[in-house]
């Protein structure tokens, strides 16, 4: 059964020719192909939480790193670096933030590691150096601080700059 | 089913090479050599996994539920599995697309849960939440944040904790924030240590101290082995440890968390001694500053006070050494014109030297006492080096003076008879210098009050030399003596200079 395709549904309705060793970088694709075993070629995976611009990305980007070995385990650790998004990746996530939040939503409920990895990482770095403030406008958090907990953690983050 | 795959089941029944195997409620068709009978009716099937998951799902199966039965009617049969193990399903799957959700249930979870009793509406929130998780807005999801979280760098992170609640919590609770936490612990621990290693605590006035005890106490046996562990890490006595810890018993746990703390293994289970180590921390904070006030203050008090003493003891006595030699220097010129004017034994080298003498020295001590009063290290040195030069000079001329003798002294003596004879024979009522040389006294002695008297007058009178030579010994001996007298007072004021030079000026700690 080499080089068989799957086919996955967008929730509004498109389908998508994938290989399965290609979808299977999705662990829940691939717990549910392996649990619910998989002979019929006609088999259609819907997957409600995810709309046919983000699959066709989200195809896109699993297509480029089929070949990629897993991701390490997750490791607080060990030495993180911010910087190593590969220059394709880079390319490939050159969109607007709703895009890029809705590339992290289905990475999270596709459950594919790597490209949550690297949406996370992206997002990471949009927020480097900003001001909590600024944090705060770009995703539309409330403030629910009152001064004295502001002073409080302003106080908290001197004492841990401080050399 | 497809007529096709009916007509297929009634195909293989019709052949008798097939068993019909009934599990839970499927018909499976299986063909003979595939199924092996043991003894006690026990059916063994080489069934691959995945046909197994197709028939059932993930629940495993037991023997039990499967049972070799009778043939029945062909479009029951689910599947048939050849000699060759090879599989042909012959049913639509039961599981239809149709509403299944990902990933977590499918349509038949819900009608188990249907079937164990639940309510309609149970079931309806259950899937609601499913459903809600996953369609979760990435700000309400809690493990994407903390992904992000997770990929930032300390300074970001430090700003995110002032974004809200919620994200102070994601970072408060992830794990490098935890580490950089203790990091930072440790980090104060040790500008504890080093400070207490660096101060004398023995300046420290500790009846003096107004801290009062702490209510926290850590157990007794970690005390004593945090003490102990300070007393080796600095090098102070047990017994002024003590005492330090009567007054700020906080101290006693610095060795303890900094080895806790550089091992980094700070664990949930561990609360209760977390929570020790962080008011022990706050205390050290507090407490560390109050110490650090006291200790200057102790300092600027008691040290600075027996500091100003002995500065202060040590100018001077250098300041009335230096006022002794500009005394000294007065001394000397005075003699040196004293002697010139009174007689003339002295010689002029002599005389020169005397004065250069006393101008050097008056010149010295004016430049000593500035140098004293300003406590200006490079002028004390240079005072140092001209005291030397100094010492030096005045030891020769001492030992010049002390050790004029025989013919020197006598050619010395003669030269300055025969300089000025009337005036040395008049002062001393000499006449002629000694025998050896031939005179005649009447003429020599011609300005004499007593020659020109009477001739017995002028005949008695004594030789010039050995006047002269006694007037001269008690002179040089004196001068000498004096001189030498001197030049160990400037080995003393070279010391003093030395030892005040090294002393610190307390007015300086002041601005500190």
């Amino acid at each position: 059964m080499a080089g068989n395709k799957i086919k996955l549904q967008s929730n509004d309705g498109d389908t998508f020719d994938v290989d399965v060793e290609i979808a299977k970088q999705s662990a829940t694709i691939k717990t549910m192909l392996e649990d619910l075993g998989m002979s019929e070629e006609d088999d259609v995976i819907p997957l409600p939480n995810v709309n046919s611009a983000i699959l066709k990305k989200v195809i896109q980007w699993a297509t480029h790193h089929k070949d990629d070995p897993p991701p390490p385990e997750d490791d607080e650790n060990r030495e993180k670096n911010l910087s190593d998004i590969s220059s394709w990746d880079q390319d490939f996530l050159k969109v607007d933030q709703g895009t890029l939040f809705e590339l992290i939503l289905a990475a999270n409920y596709l459950d594919i590691k790597g490209l949550l990895d690297v949406t996370c990482k992206t997002v990471a770095n949009m927020i480097k150096g900003r001001t909590p403030e600024e944090i705060r406008r770009q995703f539309n958090i409330k403030n629910d601080f009152t001064p004295q907990e502001e002073e409080q953690i302003k106080k908290e983050n001197e004492w841990c700059e401080e050399k | 089913m497809t007529d096709n795959q009916s007509e297929l089941v009634q195909h293989c029944i019709d052949t008798g090479a097939f068993v019909s195997i009934k599990a839970l409620s499927h018909y499976l068709l299986f063909h003979q050599n595939v199924v092996k009978c043991s003894d006690n009716q026990q059916i063994h099937l080489q069934i691959p996994s995945a046909v197994l998951r197709q028939i059932n799902g993930v629940t495993p199966m037991s023997i039990k539920d499967i049972q070799m039965v009778s043939h029945v009617d062909s479009s029951n049969y689910d599947m048939i599995m050849f000699a060759d193990k090879s599989v042909v399903y012959t049913r639509q799957r039961k599981t239809s697309n149709h509403g299944r959700r990902l990933p977590y249930y499918v349509e038949e979870d819900l009608h188990l849960l249907e079937s164990a009793g639940m309510s309609k509406s149970e079931i309806e929130s259950f899937v609601k939440k499913f459903d809600i998780n996953n369609n979760m807005d990435i700000l309400n999801n809690d493990k994407i944040i903390q992904r992000i979280i997770y990929f930032t760098d300390i300074p970001t992170r430090l700003k995110c904790r002032a974004v809200s609640h919620r994200w102070k919590n994601f970072v408060d609770s992830s794990n490098s924030w935890n580490s950089l936490k203790l990091s930072r612990y440790c980090l104060n621990f040790n500008k504890a240590v080093n400070y207490f290693q660096n101060i004398d605590l023995r300046q420290l006035d500790l009846s003096e101290s107004s801290f009062e005890c702490s209510t926290f106490q850590l157990s007794n046996e970690i005390s004593i082995y945090s003490l102990r562990s300070l007393c080796i890490s600095t090098d102070h006595p047990l017994e002024l440890f003590t005492e330090l810890f009567k007054i700020a018993p906080f101290l006693q746990d610095i060795k303890l968390i900094q080895t806790y703390n550089s091992s980094l293994k700070l664990k949930n289970n561990n609360n209760h001694l977390y929570e020790c180590i962080q008011f022990v921390i706050s205390q050290c904070q507090q407490r560390l500053k109050c110490l650090r006030r006291l200790h200057i203050q102790l300092r600027s008090a008691s040290d600075q006070m027996v500091e100003e003493r002995e500065f202060r003891f040590w100018r001077r006595l250098l300041l009335i050494f230096n006022i002794f030699y500009m005394i000294l220097a007065f001394v000397f010129l005075f003699f040196a014109i004293f002697t010139r004017v009174n007689s003339s034994i002295i010689d002029l080298h002599l005389l020169v030297g005397l004065i250069i003498l006393s101008i050097y020295l008056l010149s010295l001590s004016v430049f000593g006492i500035y140098a004293t009063l300003k406590h200006h290290q490079v002028l004390l040195f240079f005072y140092i080096i001209l005291l030397t030069i100094l010492f030096l000079f005045q030891f020769i001329l001492a030992c010049t003076y002390l050790a004029i003798r025989g013919e020197k002294k006598y050619g010395l003596l003669k030269s300055s008879y025969q300089k000025s004879t009337d005036s040395i024979q008049s002062k001393y009522q000499c006449c002629g210098f000694d025998n050896s040389t031939e005179f005649n006294r009447k003429q020599t002695c011609a300005n004499l009050p007593c020659c020109k008297s009477s001739d017995q007058c002028c005949e008695t009178l004594p030789m010039c030399h050995s006047l002269l030579e006694e007037t001269l010994n008690k002179n040089l001996k004196i001068i000498g003596s004096i001189m030498l007298v001197f030049t160990l007072t400037q080995i003393i004021a070279v010391y003093l200079t030395l030892k005040f030079r090294n002393l610190r000026n307390p007015t300086l700690f002041v601005d500190m």
